[in-house]
């Protein structure tokens, strides 16, 4: 998966490329410890527009990055989630604990 | 990576000691362990008695001469490479290329220059020593790969020893997982409670493997532990949910359906998080009923923000339950096509009666083809029978002596007790423990069931039976009654269980008391013989034991006896 970062105002926008799995685990922390400390940011926008598959360790990444977030007064949005991955987190509840775009 | 100069021993071979001594000398001053051998003959026995680092090969020499000796050094190597130059007379240009040919790696011209000399040696000095970091790597990750296979195999034993038990083997339940990796993270169960009822367990831990598994291995004991002590499956997903959240790290959880059927009255409750919606499928292949996943996995929320509730659904025929882990949904075709959300329903209704898992297998396999499994696929299916058609199970044999201990238990749980306590399995665990009763446990939990039930639902929260029979009634009457469990604010419920003797048997007396206002004793004879019905039949239930049991007068005190022996 490959992972671009584009900042706009105080929202970092992580637009996801390819599948977001276990594999995924190492770069997707990378890139979310880059903003998790920048004190100008104050809301993570995971992008899914180009993600077709998500398993359950990705899922599992999301609830650790919305904790660590809730842990620096950040908040997690999750955007242009549809097909297989709005199916995923519609299976698990998820929007019980992200805002769903 | 750790690239400080490092000595290394450089084999010498020449057969001219004034040239022997001279590279000796220079190769000692830049902090190296010369070594000599003044012929092939003599390099090849030193190379295969301890092995140098480097070797330094004059050509031209006596004997079998430096091109055959690189030859039988690189042959003795097997496997092993050690750097040879060779050295070789100015302007010699075949003999160059057949020392490289022979196996050399590098030639020095003679005669030599001692700057590059210095300088080639240093060359392979970088070289040995990034393959000596080779090595070590390749080798470390032989013994990581060594305990990966260890951990493997015992994930592998884990989930077999998870899988092979007696619930399992029960005909009337057929499973089946395909792992994506070595093992499943799907796990599945199924036990009985002392009341007979099913109970049945998807789990789909987060990832794959042996995390996968062992994120679903205290979720396994609970199930099976509670189960045998007959908690509803809203208090042991409530206390999965727990135990996960309290002991696994941060972001681990796992997807869970449990389900219930009672099969004396016919009820099913299901408690999804996570997983594709399980259904059940009637008699007609129609669809009866599907439990969406209501709730999320397990693991992730704190025990207070929890929710236990189950959805409920009354079936009056045989049918099949099926579940299935979300591997089966998006498990990809060649084409990178998801086999979908829908397919197995219609898979389902396609097929008639006991050939259905057969055929959503099949499907599932042909879908598959030799695409890759992304995730771990389990289906499970659940044979249902006609309610109330079954019988209890038989009364275990009593063993001729007399067990006459005296023994006395009072029991008084308040408005507060009833509704945070499953009374009934907190009873049975403690009747289990006393000898002579453990075998007899099943039907004492039978019996406390209904009249503690019956004392709770038409005692205390006056519920009336007859709602049950409405079309969707038993979802009424359980929503009422959580509603009015809620608002219980008094009265209370009273158990005593007593061992003594009654017409030359020995018994156990069970009475169950409650506070409320009794109800009219003259209809209990309908309600009995009406057992056809469903709100006949727990008290029924408790007469198919062959039992004696008596209502007091007011119709709020029941006591019925029954049997531990002569």
């Amino acid at each position: 998966m490959n992972i671009e970062i584009q900042k706009v105002g105080n929202t970092a926008r992580l637009v996801l490329n390819g599948r977001f799995d276990f594999n995924s685990y190492q770069d997707f922390n990378q890139h979310a410890d880059q903003i998790m400390s920048d004190g100008s940011i104050g809301q993570f926008a995971v992008d899914f527009e180009n993600v077709k598959y998500i398993d359950s360790s990705a899922l599992g990444m999301l609830l650790l990055l919305k904790e660590r977030a809730t842990s620096v007064s950040k908040t997690v949005l999750l955007v242009n989630c549809k097909g297989a991955v709005y199916q995923a987190l519609e299976l698990g509840n998820f929007h019980r604990l992200f805002t769903i775009q | 990576m750790n690239l400080l100069p490092c000595s290394l021993r450089i084999l010498v071979v020449d057969d001219t000691p004034t040239n022997l001594q001279f590279i000796s000398h220079v190769i000692q001053r830049m902090g190296h362990v010369p070594v000599s051998a003044s012929s092939g003959e003599q390099a090849l026995e030193m190379f295969q008695s301890d092995p140098p680092d480097m070797i330094l090969m004059d050509v031209m020499m006596p004997g079998i001469g430096g091109l055959e000796a690189t030859r039988r050094i690189r042959t003795a190597a097997a496997g092993r490479w050690v750097p040879i130059i060779m050295v070789t007379a100015c302007g010699q240009e075949d003999e160059i290329v057949a020392g490289l040919n022979a196996g050399a790696d590098d030639y020095l011209l003679k005669p030599l220059s001692l700057n590059i000399f210095q300088a080639k040696v240093r060359v392979f000095e970088r070289i040995v020593r990034l393959q000596r970091e080779i090595t070590q790597r390749s080798e470390e990750l032989d013994a990581y790969y060594q305990q990966a296979e260890e951990e493997r195999r015992i994930g592998a034993w884990l989930m077999e020893y998870m899988i092979n038990r007696p619930g399992l083997l029960d005909p009337e339940v057929r499973y089946s997982i395909t792992p994506a990796w070595h093992f499943s993270g799907d796990l599945l169960a199924a036990a009985q409670t002392p009341g007979q009822s099913r109970h049945v367990m998807l789990s789909d831990g987060m990832g794959h493997g042996l995390p996968a598994a062992i994120t679903s291995l205290p979720l396994f004991d609970t199930f099976y532990a509670m189960t045998e002590l007959g908690y509803g499956i809203g208090r042991i997903a409530e206390a999965m949910n727990s135990r996960l959240h309290d002991m696994s790290p941060r972001g681990r959880f796992a997807a869970v359906t449990l389900a219930s059927i009672n099969p004396w009255t016919g009820v099913i409750e299901v408690w999804n998080g996570g997983n594709p919606p399980p259904c059940l499928v009637g008699a007609n292949s129609e669809i009866l009923k599907r439990w969406a996943s209501k709730y999320l996995p397990l693991g992730i929320l704190s025990p207070e923000a929890f929710c236990s509730e189950t959805e409920v659904y009354s079936y009056k025929d045989a049918c099949q339950l099926f579940l299935w882990s979300d591997g089966l949904i998006e498990q990809e075709s060649e084409k990178g096509e998801s086999f979908g959300i829908e397919r197995p329903y219609e898979f389902l209704q396609e097929t008639a009666g006991d050939g259905r898992f057969d055929a959503l297998l099949q499907a599932i396999g042909s879908h598959r083809g030799d695409a890759v499994a992304a995730d771990d696929i389990s289906l499970m299916m659940v044979t249902v029978r006609q309610p109330g058609g079954m019988e209890p199970a038989a009364l275990p044999v009593s063993h001729g002596e007399s067990r006459r201990t005296g023994l006395r238990m009072s029991f008084r749980f308040d408005a507060h007790d009833l509704k945070y306590l499953d009374v009934v399995p907190t009873l049975t665990g403690l009747v289990e423990k006393i000898d002579g009763l453990r075998d007899h446990s099943g039907h004492i939990f039978m019996i406390l069931a209904e009249l503690v039930g019956n004392a709770l639902d038409h005692g205390l929260l006056r519920l009336d039976s007859s709602l049950k029979t409405l079309p969707d009634g038993f979802s009424r009457y359980l929503e009422e009654r959580r509603q009015r469990l809620e608002a219980l604010d008094n009265g209370y419920i009273q158990i005593d269980i007593e061992e003594t003797g009654r017409n030359g048997r020995d018994v156990l007396k069970i009475k169950v008391l409650d506070s409320g206002d009794g109800f009219d004793k003259t209809r209990l004879p309908h309600r009995m013989n009406d057992a056809g019905q469903l709100y006949g039949r727990g008290v029924a239930l408790v007469q198919q034991l062959g039992l004696d049991m008596q209502y007091s007068e007011t119709g709020n005190e029941v006591r019925v006896y029954y049997d531990v022996g002569s």
